[in-house]
């Protein structure tokens, strides 16, 4: 940090400086702010506008309409499920993968290395990949969610560069005490790895939590889209509707509806939002820590 | 392609430096709580997908959103702008779009870096009679010039790759001739019209041209700067 002795010129720039960051917390919170509230006012009252801060009048109808909407109550249960199945198995071949690498004495070990970081770079493309999935049957069935998320190069670099840090002592410890390379991995080095591992997973899990386009693109039946997906079905509508929106609103506001598809809207962003902000503050403390040591490591 | 290089540009020449500047902002705060708020909120859009992200930004310029709100209220226009339905402001749409999501996450690596200063140059410097801001400009800056550089590299390695979700979700026909970028043009070309072959074509030339790129930029700054990716 800049040494803490004042000089002069110090007062002007960092009231600057001050002022700048909070215009930055402005811009990154209200948005999400704006939806919040949006949602919680009732519609009939929406439709007039000029709600930022505060729901005008109050009311729940919103998330009610939710609850009761098979489409999105099922998004979110694909949504959770493949966020916690997909995770851990995730991690778990991930972290294989970087244990392997990152034995000098794994043969034909640089050459997958560098494979792997090639294909970084270097991609066939977004139809070559459909019909890979194709091929291998992965289309409009669940476990599409899966397969392709196990594995991802730049985490398996971050736990490999890891490892490779760890003192040798441990491994050659265990050795000495019979154990078998499985029995090292589960029992000495995964333990020692978690702080990296739970970084990696959160990112994994968020991932997971986020996808739309696979849903999107890669299955069919209703009853496979995540809620992300459906998300997408509610904005396309809102955009096309946005054009005769005028006409729409007023014949909203004429029934005198609770709920409108613009509350709904808002209410079902906030519902795809609010897990990863009840997360987030657990995640900060891991995230911070885990970027700092594979980003300057590697 | 157009489209696409000019919005990777855009979205570089405003996306870049924001990081960068917000990093050096926020390691001047000394106040403990305004420094973690601060960074706390600024990581948030980064994990939000792009769909929310979207909806977010179709709510805030819509006619009836915030932001036309409070343009008529301060009376500096006369009627809504219909942003998301005029073409020429959709590339700085989704280049501040762009800044906004990634610049609290992007920030994190600069702070880290900045974290690893070695203290006595700034003693030296005061010693020298600067104030922060000399302090910043001639201690802070040149220590990131390294990470700085590596991260270029892989930004213009990417510059193929302006990006699908958000023009995806963000577009609709009346801006289609700005919006539509190499992906999204893979994206209906390949799968919706099923031209696969072509489709194909599009993705792989992307990622060769890409792949060039990184190779020649990480060359050239190697001679230059005997720095590199590997």
């Amino acid at each position: 940090m800049p040494t803490t002795k004042r000089v002069s010129g110090d007062g002007l720039y960092l009231s600057l400086v001050y002022v700048c960051l909070a215009f930055v917390l402005v811009i990154t919170f209200y948005p999400f702010w704006n939806i919040l509230v949006l949602s919680l006012n009732s519609a009939d009252d929406s439709v007039r506008g000029g709600i930022y801060l505060w729901p005008r009048v109050l009311s729940f109808a919103s998330y009610r309409q939710i609850l009761a909407d098979s489409e999105i109550l099922n998004g979110v249960k694909v949504t959770v499920i493949r966020t916690l199945a997909g995770t851990p198995l995730t991690v778990l071949v991930i972290s294989l993968l970087a244990f392997a690498l990152s034995k000098k004495e794994l043969v034909g070990g640089r050459a997958l290395s560098l494979f792997f970081i090639f294909t970084m770079y270097f991609g066939g493309g977004l139809i070559p990949y459909y019909m890979i999935l194709k091929t291998v049957h992965l289309i409009d069935t669940f476990a599409v969610y899966i397969f392709p998320n196990l594995m991802n190069v730049f985490y398996v670099i971050i736990v490999r560069t890891f490892m490779q840090e760890l003192p040798p002592e441990v491994e050659e410890s265990a050795k000495i005490d019979g154990a078998n390379d499985l029995q090292i991995f589960a029992r000495v080095i995964l333990p020692i790895c978690v702080p990296v591992l739970v970084t990696i997973g959160l990112f994994s899990a968020i991932n997971q939590w986020n996808s739309w386009f696979d849903s999107y693109v890669f299955t069919y039946k209703p009853s496979l889209k995540t809620l992300q997906a459906v998300l997408v079905k509610i904005l396309n509508q809102y955009q096309t509707d946005s054009f005769t929106s005028e006409a729409g609103r007023m014949a909203d506001s004429s029934k005198r509806l609770a709920v409108s598809s613009d509350t709904i809207r808002m209410a079902a962003t906030m519902v795809a939002t609010l897990p990863i902000i009840a997360v987030y503050p657990f995640l900060q403390r891991y995230f911070v820590k885990g970027m700092t040591l594979g980003a300057v490591k590697s | 392609m157009r489209n696409t290089l000019a919005q990777s540009l855009l979205s570089l020449a405003i996306g870049f430096p924001a990081p960068i500047i917000l990093a050096l902002m926020i390691n001047e705060v000394r106040n403990g709580l305004f420094k973690r708020t601060v960074q706390t909120m600024s990581y948030l859009p980064h994990f939000i997908s792009w769909v929310i992200a979207a909806n977010v930004i179709v709510t805030l310029l819509a006619s009836q959103g915030a932001i036309n709100q409070a343009l008529t209220a301060l009376h500096l226009v006369k009627e809504p702008i219909q942003f998301l339905q005029n073409g020429h402001m959709f590339w700085w749409i989704i280049a501040f779009a762009n800044t906004w999501k990634d610049m609290g996450f992007n920030a994190i690596i600069y702070l880290a870096a900045m974290a690893g200063i070695n203290p006595e140059l700034y003693e030296a410097a005061r010693v020298d009679g600067a104030n922060r801001w000399r302090q910043m400009w001639n201690v802070t800056l040149p220590a990131l010039r390294p990470t700085i550089v590596i991260l270029s590299i892989l930004a213009v390695g990417n510059v193929l790759n302006a990006g699908f979700d958000q023009q995806y979700l963000l577009q609709n026909t009346t801006v289609l001739k700005y919006s539509d970028v190499i992906d999204t043009y893979t994206y209906r070309y390949g799968l919706q019209n099923g031209m696969f072959s072509y489709g194909a074509a599009v993705g792989l030339f992307k990622s060769a041209v890409a792949f060039v790129l990184v190779v020649l930029v990480n060359a050239w700054s190697r001679k230059v700067n005997q720095q590199s990716l590997y």
